[in-house]
């Protein structure tokens, strides 16, 4: 029972992690989101390797490499959503009662950006401060990937882009 | 300003091509290899045992035939593991060409690519009508594929994307890579490089069961022996694999980079891959991209060739060489098709590694002048040189000979080869700038180089051999008529060929089918003639200052030695103007030479043939034997001193410098071999010559003994109906033919005595002289030798009798002399047959 409440947990985190990359994917690499379900599969089986493929001298290839930036963004998410989760709390006394009853995935996920423009008042989002903050996590996250500095630029800009900010 | 378009090196076959080539060479060379080596690590023992025991010391076995009856089963047996090894290798090497596209599949992940990548599937379509290529299916890979990549097996090659191209999110970077590999299937590299990658696993086994079975076998010595040739053979494999890997990326970058913009996305995407060093950079299977960059800025660079090119073709040449011969030889024992053992290894290995090397050091040539830079001929040299060296230390080739001679002849040659055949592509490059076609250049050296590396292969096996047997059988060889006809047209081709390229209205340009811009830089050769003719007349001259002071020879064997020195003076001639063009004009000089030194062994050969005419002699009699004898020696003389093109050069163009130095050097070496004949030319005496006014001269004269060697010399078998049988045998046709037109004219009896012992006696006496000369060690030749000395000795037997009898009309006595000379001539018969199986 445990256990398979663990899967479920980890299962809507996935979800999550996805969503945003999905959002992500808008603004940094929108030909990926046709393959996303694929890549996001990949990713959850072996995050590693997804992230760091052995640096093979692959004798037919062409010798240039193409990499996708779904992978990143997956990982990005993972280490934004723990933040973006003690932010949602935060945010949520602010805002009423009812929502602090919501689960805390419902709360992430109405953080996430889903159209243009500015938020409504009284739905929840980051402060600048708090989109700072998760700019900066993302962006060392990157860089500890072993990405170059301008690909995390884009990473991070990207996860923060996603994300519902007042300005 | 327009910008001049840039030189297209692919017009010319590539460097891919080229290279698959010489690794196709590479996996059967060392299948057989293999193959020999399994032999004697598991059946060794038994076929020593079979071999001794046809050759018991005391025991010959009664001919030739029976002989070889006896060996053969063993030596078959040999060949035939080495075929069958050979065999299953190859079928090996095709299973992997076949099954590593499934295995990469699997392993891989890749699946065909979906309605998703639609955009991807009908813009390979598209790019692959523009190359000209059949449209390849599309896979596409997981996240973890990278870079794309072609697989598939020989016509059902796929192109393998990473997921991120196959989305053709950046349409540039999706036409450049794909394009890069669409070139792939256009040079037709994928099986052959899948073949290559995969190489190490076939050879690697394969090479190491034969070192298992002679360590298991308890004989450590065979097993380390083998080990260590198949650790270097495996080693150049390696090197002849990483040179395809890295030249096929420059080519496929280089086809890729016709269509517009490509090379610019190409360069701007290498240019931010990080460069490796140090160990990973040298063994990686990719060029760097800082090399990638430069080509594709600079094509030329890809047709640039470098020492590590010439040093696989080197060795593999020359350890080839006795791994085909042992094999053809042990094939066709007893067969009469043995005799052209070195022959077969020549025609087998010479046009596969000719082609290649000819065309390579072209089109190097050809992107030299247009990049107005050096080209690389003298770099490939050495490689060859050094590779060479390797390949005959390491190889078979060696076995049974003078290793400290023998060692360096073949390397040495196949070196100055190579800057010959380079050389005269140098100065055939500033004479194509009117041609409409490629093959005005890629054909001409693929000929070229197939003639003169066949050549070169073949006359280095029997120099080799000749140098065994001492001096005496080396100028034996080069003097002996007929016996350099390959070398002679070889020169012949070569000197046409040379003065094509030389001709008069060669501007130096580009052709339109390379591009790029025109060098006007000097040409090469210019008095290449003159030289060849100045030293020729230097040479004659020396001839004559010679024949004037020493004056008419006095004996016989003076007058075989003269005309033996005066084949050796005007070769030499020859090879002095390729060795002073060489020297002051380097790798272009020497391609000159090859005009210039047939030139100058022609004009000194004509020259001594005025010279007898002068003193009253008849020349013709042995205007062929001497001027083709002389090209033949000369071109070979050339090959050697071409590898002087290995030096460093000053670069002196002055044809007068050239001239004045060539006029000393073939004058002085004209006179002085005249003059040390009894060294250079030791030959034997003979008591017939034809008197060419005061001068006896004997080119290939009815006794045979023109050729014959230094007296007791051991001939080896393979030279030996070169240098022994063919000069008997033309006494033998000889003496036979005066003996019936004696019966034809049927003078009187006392006439036909005076005439047979004015005559006939004298040259069939020189030809027991010579026939008794030669003592061979090997006990079959001794064998068959046996026979020509019993024969010579009944014929002169017989005559002396038919001379007597016919000046006593003693019909017993006649009676006598027909049986000696039937007895005669059946030992002849039986020698010819003993001959044709040696």
């Amino acid at each position: 029972m445990a256990t398979k409440r663990a899967l479920a947990i980890d299962q809507e985190q996935r979800d999550l992690a996805v969503e945003l990359t999905a959002l992500a994917l808008e603004r940094a690499a929108p030909d990926e989101i046709v393959v996303l379900n694929d890549s996001a599969a990949e990713y959850f089986d072996d995050p590693e390797s997804a992230l760091h493929p052995p640096d093979r001298d692959e004798p037919l290839g062409a010798g240039i490499d193409v990499v996708m930036t779904t992978p990143y963004l997956l990982s990005a998410a993972g280490v934004v959503l723990p933040v973006l989760g003690a932010f949602a709390g935060d945010i949520a006394k602010d805002i009423a009662k009812d929502v602090v009853k919501e689960p805390l995935v419902r709360r992430i996920r109405a953080l996430f950006r889903r159209g243009p423009g500015e938020p409504a008042a009284n739905v929840p989002a980051l402060t600048q401060d708090q989109a700072l903050h998760v700019r900066g996590v993302v962006l060392e996250h990157a860089r500890a990937l072993g990405l170059p500095p301008g690909q995390a630029t884009v990473i991070a800009d990207a996860t923060v882009g996603s994300l519902r900010v007042r300005s | 300003m327009t910008t001049p378009p840039r030189p297209d090196v692919l017009a010319l076959p590539p460097s891919t091509a080229l290279r698959m080539v010489v690794l196709s060479v590479a996996l059967v060379i060392a299948a057989l290899f293999v193959g020999t080596a399994m032999h004697n690590a598991v059946l060794g023992e038994s076929w020593q045992t079979a071999v001794q025991g046809c050759l018991q010391p005391g025991q010959i076995l009664p001919d030739t035939a029976a002989q070889t009856a006896c060996q053969s089963p063993a030596e078959r047996r040999r060949a035939v593991v080495a075929l069958l090894t050979a065999s299953g290798s190859v079928v090996l090497a095709v299973v992997v060409v076949v099954a590593a596209p499934v295995v990469i599949r699997r392993r891989r992940r890749l699946e065909p690519a979906d309605g998703r990548f639609a955009r991807a599937i009908a813009a390979v379509a598209a790019l692959s009508a523009e190359m000209g290529v059949r449209p390849p299916g599309l896979l596409v890979g997981p996240g973890s594929v990278r870079s794309p990549f072609c697989v598939g097996r020989p016509g059902d090659h796929r192109i393998a994307l990473p997921r991120k191209l196959a989305l053709r999110g950046n349409p540039a970077l999706f036409d450049a890579l794909v394009g890069h590999e669409l070139a792939h299937l256009a040079h037709r590299d994928v099986g052959i490089s899948w073949l290559a990658r995969s190489l190490a696993y076939v050879l690697g086994p394969l090479l190491a069961i034969p070192v298992v079975v002679a360590a298991v076998g308890r004989e450590p010595g065979l097993a380390l022996d083998i080990g260590w040739r198949a650790a270097l053979l495996l080693g150049v494999v390696l090197l002849l694999v990483r040179g395809l890997m890295r030249a096929r990326e420059f080519d496929a970058d280089l086809r890729a980079a016709r269509r517009p913009g490509v090379g610019r996305v190409l360069d701007v995407e290498l240019a931010r891959r990080p460069e490796e060093s140090g160990r990973r950079a040298a063994v990686a299977w990719h060029p760097g991209p800082a090399q990638r960059r430069a080509v594709l800025a600079e094509p030329v660079g890809a047709a640039t060739l470098g020492l590590l090119d010439g040093l696989p073709l080197g060795f593999l040449a020359l350890f080839a060489v006795p791994v085909v011969g042992n094999t053809a030889a042990a094939l066709l024992l007893g067969d009469p098709s043995i005799n052209l053992v070195a022959l077969i290894s020549a025609l087998v290995l010479g046009p596969l590694l000719g082609v290649t090397l000819g065309i390579g050091l072209w089109r190097d040539a050809l992107a030299a002048r247009s990049g107005g830079r050096r080209a690389g001929t003298g770099r490939v040299a050495l490689g060859v040189l050094g590779g060479g060296l390797v390949g005959q230390v390491s190889g078979l080739a060696l076995v049974g000979l003078d290793q400290a001679a023998s060692a360096v002849i073949a390397p040495v040659a196949l070196a100055g080869a190579t800057v010959l055949l380079g050389g005269l592509g140098e100065q055939w490059v500033t004479g194509v700038g009117r041609t409409r076609r490629p093959a005005s250049v890629w054909a001409p050296a693929a000929l070229a180089g197939a003639l003169l590396v066949t050549t070169v292969l073949w006359a280095t096996g029997q120099l080799e051999v000749a140098f065994s047997g001492g001096w005496g059988l080396v100028a034996a060889w080069l003097t002996a008529p007929g016996a350099l006809a390959l070398p002679g047209v070889a020169a012949l081709v070569l000197a046409l060929a040379a003065a094509w390229a030389l001709r008069r209205g060669r501007d130096g340009s580009t052709p339109p089918w390379w591009g790029g811009s025109s060098s006007w830089t000097a040409l090469p050769g210019r008095g290449t003639i003159l030289v060849g003719l100045v030293a020729g007349v230097a040479g004659g001259a020396g001839l004559a200052l010679h024949r004037a002071v020493a004056g008419a020879s006095e004996t016989d064997a003076d007058a075989i030695a003269r005309f033996d020195a005066a084949v050796l003076a005007a070769a030499a001639v020859g090879a002095v103007v390729v060795a002073v063009l060489t020297l002051l004009r380097g790798t272009a000089g020497a391609g000159a030479g090859l005009l210039a030194g047939p030139v100058a062994t022609t004009t000194t050969a004509i020259l001594f043939l005025v010279i007898v005419a002068i003193v009253g002699g008849n020349p013709l009699a042995f205007a062929v034997p001497l001027v083709s004898g002389a090209l033949g020696a000369g071109w070979l003389l050339s090959v050697a001193v071409a590898s002087l093109g290995l030096t460093p050069v000053p670069g002196l163009r002055s044809t007068a410098v050239a001239a004045l130095l060539a006029l000393l050097l073939a004058g002085g070496s004209a006179t002085g071999l005249m003059a040390a004949r009894s060294v250079v030319a030791p030959g034997l005496p003979s008591d017939l010559s034809h008197d060419v006014g005061g001068d006896t001269v004997t080119p290939a004269g009815r006794d045979g003994s023109q050729q014959a060697v230094a007296p007791t010399a051991d001939v080896p078998r393979s030279l030996y109906a070169d240098v022994v049988a063919r000069p008997l045998l033309e006494g033998r046709r000889s003496t036979a033919a005066w003996f019936r037109e004696l019966q034809t004219e049927s003078p009187p009896a006392d006439e036909s005595a005076r005439r047979i012992r004015a005559e006939q006696l004298p040259v069939l006496r020189s030809m027991l002289e010579g026939a008794e000369s030669v003592r061979p060690s090997d006990p079959m030749v001794s064998s068959v030798h046996g026979h020509a000395v019993t024969g010579a000795r009944l014929q002169l037997a017989g005559f002396e009798t038919l001379a007597a009898a016919l000046e006593t009309q003693d019909r017993d006595q006649l009676a006598t002399a027909d049986a000696l000379l039937r007895q005669g001539n059946a030992e002849w018969r039986q020698w010819a047959a003993g001959v044709g199986a040696l």
